[in-house]
């Protein structure tokens, strides 16, 4: 009789308990979340995650920088091969991981308002692509792993990232490698101090600096791409690619590469 | 600096309390009152917000007088000087009172909880931002700022057409300026420190309310700790922006709770005291203190007079015909036309209850749902006081549902009895579990939950907000450029930019604007004339038509061009001629807007560059 009381007693504990988790699971449901829920600040620029790669973008004014497999490519015996091929992005054969539950959101924005976390990107094709951050102040680390490479042998990966014809992209020697008009470029020199000098006969070229600045004409901020030595800056004006090549060996099939960025507030501060 | 600020924003409550306690407390001793009312309290409940009230009206009133007595005077020194005499007379006395004589014992556990949650909310509200949140504290600021030049008087709109709408008077600015009158204090940091102390008042207050209406320490120890956790982040803003709105609330709730109390010890209230308040709470905020009023008014009558509801079968039909009567204006509300009130800006606030109820969703998540058990818990004790809050709850939470500009506004009160009754509500599950561990940490899932909303909301209410690995409405560069034109010029000039960029500047300047944030139409459209303009020649004759509708003919004219102005002209033109629309987040300065702003550095017949920094330019016009 007393132990039917107390086992009573303990399922009417247990119940009630239950019953107040699962009305704080379903409170939860009725938050807003919102779209990108994981944006950190990179200096004067964000970076967040979205369709078309991980960008770094400045709050409303519409222009992003994405890096991305559609771009991202190797280089094995001569052969240029996009990590994601343009018959996959035709066919949408491919998925992300940016379909998450209300739960994965929830702890998302979560740890992106006290900063615990930074956005990162999976793409899965015929070869499967992660994009990470880690960032510090305005420095920008993204490590790209890249897995499904057949051959698993040392080859050339490449980040890429475009840029539009009118931002000035130029490197530490003060080579300008898009086209500006003169008034601008004069303009520009008076403003901060720098004199760029055009280098426009080649429409695919070498940078022959580890330095290189991508300085967009609606935004403030400078996108600044240090680059280790063992890895090659190329401008490719045909296709408004700016390509870091580098050779990697592969590590257990997984091809590893990383790329620092720094956000500085203007060209002065070069 | 930040302790002169701690100083100056606890002098905004200490001091007026501290006066009234001695008007109270000489008036109690000299006149021999006879008691005129049945049970009139003697020792008053809560007292310390009937001395606050007291000492508030002293401060208005003493400085309206010596604002009109001095006429020519520097008011900042008089009104100095003026709070110097009544701190002279009031301190002293109130030793002589014995300031321990608050038998502050039993507000000991109160203040603990509502000091620890308050100041752990606070600072994840805060975190990663330099500046307050408070956008409307530029506005009062500046309001401020013109008492302290002098320009004082009970009308807002009469002092700085900042404010075009009159839905207060100058009451809380004056109490304001007097607390910061005494040190040269950075503006912005004193609005940090205060918003954190009416946060922590507002915690507070909850749990007095709870405490007097449920009869229970855990179930107000727990209205307390949530409050701390819920931000209506709509129109109301109870708890996180100390503005005159939010003001009135927490003195109403404060008020309330004072006559719940004497209500329960079988006494009440003076009936002067009760007046007192009555004025003190409609002259803080015109709408939400009439409504305020309203409550607070019947709530007195009903307990004071108990005998026009003798029968007691007729009262469950009063009530109910009240509510049903509410909700046919709710549907009714849906299908006439409203158009003539909700023009201008009110449209921009006419929220639907569909747009409701996602507001609600945003600040509660689904929790709402448990208010139904909270309810049936306070029906099933058939305490009349219980009751009775109860049907002000709902009342009141029809009227905010109703179709009707601004009605969301209300919510700032609502709010306190909504938290109450789903306190109540989670005391149903939790007083079930009995088995002391579980329920334990059943409290704290709760609030586990509660803080992961109050996380998620704030950070949804400060989307868009990123500037410099900050979160902010403000900027260094904003504030250093206002403290440039401080230094350099005089009261009688022009500062022009879009409303954002007005808006930061003026307060910390202490120049003028036309309108700040909230702009003439007028303007807006000279300003996106100065847009489309062909020539700087063209801009100039345009910004010398910009005038202050109070301050006419400026001496000087000051052209800011800065990130903000860039984007807001770029906006769609509906959005700049809205009042609801601005730009946010500070912005830096782009290579186009530079481009723009040499056309005006190379006029050097119109334009005189005065300041520069990544965030703007600032220009000298020829007048």
């Amino acid at each position: 009789m007393l132990r039917t009381k107390r086992m009573k007693k303990i399922i009417r504990n247990i119940l009630f308990f239950v019953i107040l988790i699962v009305i704080l699971i379903i409170t939860l449901f009725g938050l807003s979340i919102a779209k990108n829920t994981l944006v950190s600040p990179v200096g004067l620029m964000q970076i967040a995650s979205f369709d078309n790669g991980i960008s770094l973008f400045q709050n409303d004014r519409g222009t992003f920088y994405a890096f991305s497999p559609f771009n991202d490519y190797y280089v094995e015996n001569g052969d240029r091969t996009s990590l994601i091929s343009f018959d996959e992005i035709e066919g949408k054969k491919y998925k992300n991981n940016l379909e998450k539950s209300k739960f994965e959101q929830l702890s998302e924005m979560f740890k992106s308002y006290f900063r615990l976390d930074t956005p990162s990107l999976s793409y899965f094709a015929s070869t499967n692509s992660f994009y990470d951050t880690q960032i510090i102040g305005n420095k920008l680390t993204i490590t790209k792993k890249v897995s499904g490479i057949e051959s698993n042998v040392e080859n050339i990966q490449a980040f890429t990232l475009p840029f539009n014809s009118n931002d000035f992209v130029f490197d530490s020697n003060s080579n300008l490698y898009t086209y500006i008009p003169d008034r601008q470029l004069h303009l520009f020199e008076l403003i901060y101090e720098k004199t760029l000098t055009p280098q426009l006969d080649e429409l695919e070229i070498i940078v022959p600096s580890k330095t290189l600045y991508i300085y967009n004409t609606q935004m403030a901020g400078l996108i600044t791409i240090n680059a280790s030595n063992s890895q090659t800056i190329k401008i490719n004006r045909n296709a408004k690619l700016i390509e870091i090549e580098e050779n990697i060996s592969p590590n257990k099939g997984i091809y590893t590469q990383q790329l620092q960025i720094a956000i500085l507030d203007n060209p002065k501060k070069i | 600096m930040i302790y002169t600020a701690l100083f100056s924003a606890l002098l905004f409550y200490i001091f007026p309390t501290l006066v009234g306690r001695t008007i109270y407390r000489v008036g109690e001793k000299l006149i021999q009152r006879k008691q005129t009312g049945p049970n009139e309290s003697k020792n008053l409940s809560l007292p310390f917000i009937s001395y606050f009230i007291l000492g508030s009206f002293t401060i208005y009133a003493a400085l309206l007088v010596s604002y009109f007595a001095f006429p020519n005077a520097d008011f900042k020194q008089v009104m100095q000087f003026t709070l110097g005499i009544i701190a002279f007379i009031a301190l002293p006395a109130n030793l002589i009172f014995q300031i321990y004589d608050l038998s502050l014992k039993k507000y000991i556990l109160p203040i603990t909880i509502s000091i620890v949650s308050g100041i752990i909310a606070y600072l994840v509200w805060q975190i990663n931002s330099p500046y307050s949140f408070n956008w409307d504290l530029y506005e009062h600021q500046t309001l401020v700022n013109n008492i302290f030049q002098g320009r004082f008087g009970p009308i807002t709109s009469q002092i700085t057409d900042t404010f075009g709408f009159n839905g207060y008077t100058t009451f809380f600015h004056s109490l304001i300026a007097g607390s910061q009158s005494l040190f040269n204090l950075n503006p912005l940091e004193y609005w940090s420190v205060i918003s954190l102390i009416h946060f922590i008042i507002v915690i507070f207050s909850s749990f007095l309310l709870a405490k007097v209406v449920t009869n229970s320490k855990p179930v107000a120890t727990f209205a307390a700790v949530t409050t701390a956790l819920i931000f209506d982040s709509n129109m109301s803003f109870s708890t996180l922006f100390l503005i005159p709105q939010t003001f009135t609330a927490v003195v109403f709730i404060l008020l309330f709770s004072q006559l719940l109390t004497s209500i329960k010890k079988s006494s009440i209230t003076p009936f002067w005291l009760v007046m007192v308040g009555i004025v003190f709470l409609l002259l803080n905020h015109f709408i939400v203190g009439l409504v305020a009023v309203g409550i607070y008014l019947f709530t007195y009558l009903y307990f004071r007079f108990p005998k026009i509801l003798k029968d007691k079968d007729k009262k469950p039909y009063m009530f109910g015909s009240i509510l049903a009567l509410e909700l046919v204006a709710i549907f009714a509300s849906s299908f006439i036309s409203l158009d003539s009130l909700n023009k201008g800006e009110a449209e921009s606030f006419n929220l639907n209850l569909v747009d409701k109820f996602n507001t609600m969703k945003q600040v509660y998540g689904y929790l709402l749902a448990l208010l139904p058990l909270g309810i049936y818990a306070t029906l099933k004790k058939r305490d009349e006081m219980q009751n009775i809050f109860l049907f002000i709850a709902a009342g009141l939470l029809i009227i905010v549902l109703l179709n009707l500009p601004y009605v969301l506004k209300f919510f700032v009160i609502e709010r306190y009895f909504i938290q109450i009754i789903l306190s109540i509500g989670f005391f149903e599950i939790f007083r079930r579990i009995t088995f002391a561990p579980l329920r334990y940490l059943g409290y704290f899932a709760t609030i586990l939950v509660f803080f992961l909303i109050f996380v998620i909301n704030s950070s949804i209410w400060k989307g868009g907000l990123l500037y410099h690995n900050t979160l902010s409405h403000m900027s260094s560069y904003e504030e250093n450029a206002g403290r440039f034109l401080k230094e350099r010029y005089s009261e009688n000039t022009l500062i022009i930019s879009d409303p954002a960029t007005q808006h930061a500047l003026e307060p910390i300047s202490l120049l003028n604007t036309q309108g700040s944030a909230y702009m003439s139409e007028d303007t807006r459209k000279k300003l996106i004339a100065v847009n489309n303009a062909d020539s700087t020649e063209e801009v100039t004759e345009i910004l010398r038509t910009i005038e202050d509708n109070l301050a006419q003919k400026p001496q000087k004219r000051l052209f800011v061009l800065s990130g903000r102005y860039f984007e807001w002209q770029k906006s769609p033109e509906k959005n700049k001629l809205s009042l609801a629309y601005n730009i946010w987040a500070p912005s830096d300065l782009s290579y186009e807007n530079i481009h723009r702003v040499y056309d005006f550095i190379g006029d050097k017949d119109n334009f005189k560059v005065i300041f520069a920094n990544p965030s703007m330019y600032i220009f000298e016009v020829n007048n």
